[in-house]
């Protein structure tokens, strides 16, 4: 008799789970945008007799059922805890490395090289000049997995510069993007090229934003060894800035607000905006910068040489850049993106 | 729907357990056949028709066999028969093998179980169904209907008339659902990850030990998937009163591809046994019309499982085997029982790659790199693939082989696999079912 007790309430517990989290699911009101993930979650369907009978109101049902379930993050959490356990050291794409890095595969973003084969057409070779942004996993090579490693533009003058500070803290341990830091070397060595001459370092005034900084990798695992440690190096220029040529109500260089939530990399240039246009303030002249996200922090290096600057994300500006930027008396074009990278056995 | 989804676990499952047990129980196959329609029809909603066709018809077929046995007209039986047989075969071939439509979810298995009950009922061995409702829950039954295993009605008649919900049961069929929605998610999908991403390589990254692992990721996905799925099935009907008949016994255990087969999706082996391989004279008959048997049986077999090729090449090749082994290999491998196991794992990686690969040529190819024709035994990605799924692919091995068993009976442990389910589940990006295309 006792043992059929214990059955039963068994069976009663498993029930009274499964309900659990349906009341759960109930009472939890739905998020719109997952900032982990960086994307718009589905929403709850609604039933139309078409949308059933063609079966897909069933499958958006069962979206919207994964992407709200209770406790996701928690959910995703323990799988990449099990994963560990299991010895794997790749996880859904991020690979987990030594000393607490974290690394990923990069996709070009936009079509890069035509764009300098465009820009160069219209402007000339020697306005151009471009910014290839290494994978963190090619530059800390040490840091990889052991079996594994990124390929490396060996003769790129950018990741032999980063390379030669690859004891620094350059990158970040838990998101795709360089630091600060690194991106003042790339500046550096982009610099000397140009013929200007770069801001020492020790002329900009460092300040630590945020101490526990938890960048996109760890978004995709809900998972990471070390926080990072986000760094700020403040000119002290006071630039005027447009967004989206005055459609977005966005003022100012740095986005402080961000900095308590998921998205703190948006402090800089307001995260990714079509156009942002900057004025120095500065002697100099006009350039605009082409990038990915890679530039925003990296843009904050360049106010001392220029009177403006225009920063053009070409994957949100909808007319034609090269058209745009002929009426915009450029005077220096510079790309800043990352391309193609992917993982080779050693 | 399918068992490992949310939408089943957290939402289905417990409105169909609350209105199931409270409903009396005249009324339960009632509840069984409604939510079975649910079920069914919530990805596809069109093909609900050919299921329901499927059921009204051979419910027809068994009243109209009682009423020929009843006025003693033989002949309107057989007419009966072999209406049944051809429209159920006719239904497949429509359905499965012209490729005019996609196919419906389940119909392999639907049909042979309205067939099965057709012939059973022509043969005598059971009573025909007179009530339609019961009849229909019967072949809707959710827990089997689109993965099997296939029941034969003269298994379950007496439990669908009449059945008990006990907390035994319902306790035993919890722990059940849990494994096999382990085996089906953290092995079965972790396994087939690892296939889809050697099958992927380009042929010079490939070596033979990454061919190889590539081939056992591919059975430990196909087994955790299919044993998984009869698991969950057997564990949910359990829950609502019924007893199922096991549909795999560790397979990879076995030392001889006749043994293997004995094991391995046990309900479809004694279908065609009882439906094919006897009528056609068994091994009665001499050696020759056995073996002629075995052959039509195993291309059946292959055929089953898909409209490709490689599916009819697959049946014959393991009844080419069965033949060699029946002829003289068996006494053998009898004999020296390490031969028997490495000769049976070895055979059987070499088939499911055939399965696997729907391109025959593609499976020649990979037959080809297994048998050292890729150049280097291994390279730096066999080495990471080692080293990140080296884990995994032992836990596997053990499974598949019930080393580690008893652990897996400790509700704990079952409690702990039904979260980390859950967990892969919300996470998931690759879920499919295998047996869904069959």
């Amino acid at each position: 008799m006792r043992k059929n007790n214990k059955k039963a309430v068994v069976c009663l517990l498993f029930f009274c789970i499964l309900c659990g989290f349906w009341a759960a699911d109930c009472f939890t009101e739905d998020r719109f945008y997952s900032e982990w993930e960086k994307r718009i979650l589905a929403q709850k369907p609604t039933a139309k007799w078409s949308s059933v009978m063609n079966g897909s109101y069933g499958s958006a049902y069962e979206e919207w059922l994964l992407d709200q379930f209770p406790g996701r993050d928690r959910w995703v959490h323990a799988k990449t805890q099990c994963e560990i356990l299991l010895g794997k050291k790749e996880i859904d794409g991020i690979y987990l490395g030594k000393d607490g890095y974290l690394f990923a595969e990069s996709t070009e973003t936009a079509h890069w090289d035509e764009l300098e084969l465009l820009m160069k057409e219209q402007f000339g070779e020697r306005k151009v000049s471009r910014i290839h942004v290494p994978n963190a996993g090619a530059v800390l090579q040490e840091k990889m997995p052991s079996i594994l490693c990124f390929e490396a533009v060996e003769e790129d003058r950018i990741w032999r510069k980063l390379r030669e500070h690859r004891q620094e803290y350059i990158f970040f341990r838990t998101d795709h993007h360089w630091t600060m830091l690194g991106a003042y070397y790339a500046y550096e060595a982009w610099a000397k090229e140009q013929g200007l001459v770069p801001t020492p370092l020790h002329n900009f005034r460092k300040q630590t934003l945020k101490k526990d900084f938890l960048g996109t990798h760890y978004g995709r695992l809900h998972y990471a060894p070390q926080a990072d440690r986000m760094d700020f190096y403040d000119s002290g220029i006071v630039c005027d800035v447009v967004y989206d040529l005055g459609e977005s109500s966005v003022r100012g260089m740095y986005q402080e607000q961000y900095l308590s939530t998921e998205d703190a990399y948006r402090f800089f240039l307001d995260g990714n905006h079509a156009v942002v246009q900057i004025t120095t303030g500065m002697e100099g002249g006009h350039l605009a910068v082409l990038k990915d996200s890679f530039a925003n922090n990296f843009v904050p290096f360049l106010l001392f040489h220029y009177g403006r600057i225009t920063v053009i994300d070409p994957r949100y500006f909808r007319a034609d850049v090269t058209e745009w930027l002929s009426g915009q008396d450029v005077t220096q074009i510079l790309i800043v993106a990352q391309d193609d990278t992917e993982v080779s056995y050693r | 729907m399918v068992f490992s989804s949310l939408l089943f676990i957290f939402r289905f499952l417990p409105a169909f357990l609350v209105f199931y047990t409270l409903s009396p129980e005249k009324y339960q196959n009632l509840v069984l056949f409604l939510g079975s329609l649910i079920f069914y029809a919530w990805g596809e909603p069109v093909y609900i028709g050919i299921m329901l066709f499927s059921t009204f018809l051979d419910y027809g077929n068994g009243r109209l066999l009682e009423y020929a046995f009843c006025n003693g007209k033989t002949y309107m039986a057989r007419a009966v028969l072999t209406e049944s047989v051809l429209v159920n075969l006719s239904l497949l071939g429509i359905f499965k093998y012209a490729g005019i439509f996609p196919l419906p979810i389940g119909i392999s298995f639907y049909t042979f179980q309205t067939m099965s009950y057709t012939i059973d009922v022509y043969r005598r061995e059971v009573p025909a169904q007179k009530n339609l409702i019961t009849f229909g829950a019967y072949v809707a039954m959710f827990p089997q209907l689109i993965a099997g295993p296939i029941v034969r009605y003269a298994d379950v008649e007496e439990e669908l008339n009449r059945r008990r919900q006990t907390w035994e049961d319902g306790y035993e069929g919890i722990g059940r659902f849990c494994i096999g929605l382990g085996k089906k998610v953290l092995l079965a999908n972790q396994t087939g990850l690892l296939w889809e991403q050697i099958q992927g390589l380009p042929m010079e990254q490939m070596s033979v030990l990454t061919a190889w692992i590539g081939s056992l990721a591919y059975a430990l996905q196909l087994y955790f998937d299919f044993s998984g799925y009869s698991d969950m099935a057997i564990g949910l009907a359990q829950m609502l009163g019924f007893h199922l008949k096991e549909n795999f016994d560790y397979p990879y255990r076995s030392g001889s591809i006749t043994e293997f087969w004995r094991r391995w999706h046990i309900s479809l082996g004694q279908w065609f046994r009882e439906y094919v391989y006897i009528p056609l004279g068994g091994n009665r008959r001499g050696l020759a019309v056995q073996m002629r048997n075995i052959l039509i049986v195993w291309a059946l077999t292959g055929i089953w499982h898909g409209k490709g090729w490689n599916f009819l090449v697959w049946g014959l090749y393991f009844g080419f085997l069965l033949l060699l082994e029946k002829c003289f290999l068996l006494v053998w491998l009898k004999k020296f029982p390490v031969v028997g196991h490495l000769y049976t794992m070895g055979a059987v990686l070499a088939g499911m790659t055939i399965f696997a690969l729907e391109d025959l040529r593609a499976g020649i190819r990979w037959i080809f790199m297994l048998a050292g024709g890729s150049g280097s035994f291994m390279n730096g990605g066999t080495a990471w693939i080692v080293s990140n799924y080296g884990l995994l692919l032992l836990l596997g091995i053990f499974g598949a082989v019930g080393f580690g068993k008893k652990a897996v009976e400790k509700l704990p442990v079952r409690i702990a696999v039904f979260f980390l389910s859950i967990a892969y589940l919300v996470d998931a990006a690759y879920n499919p079912f295998l047996y869904f295309r069959f």
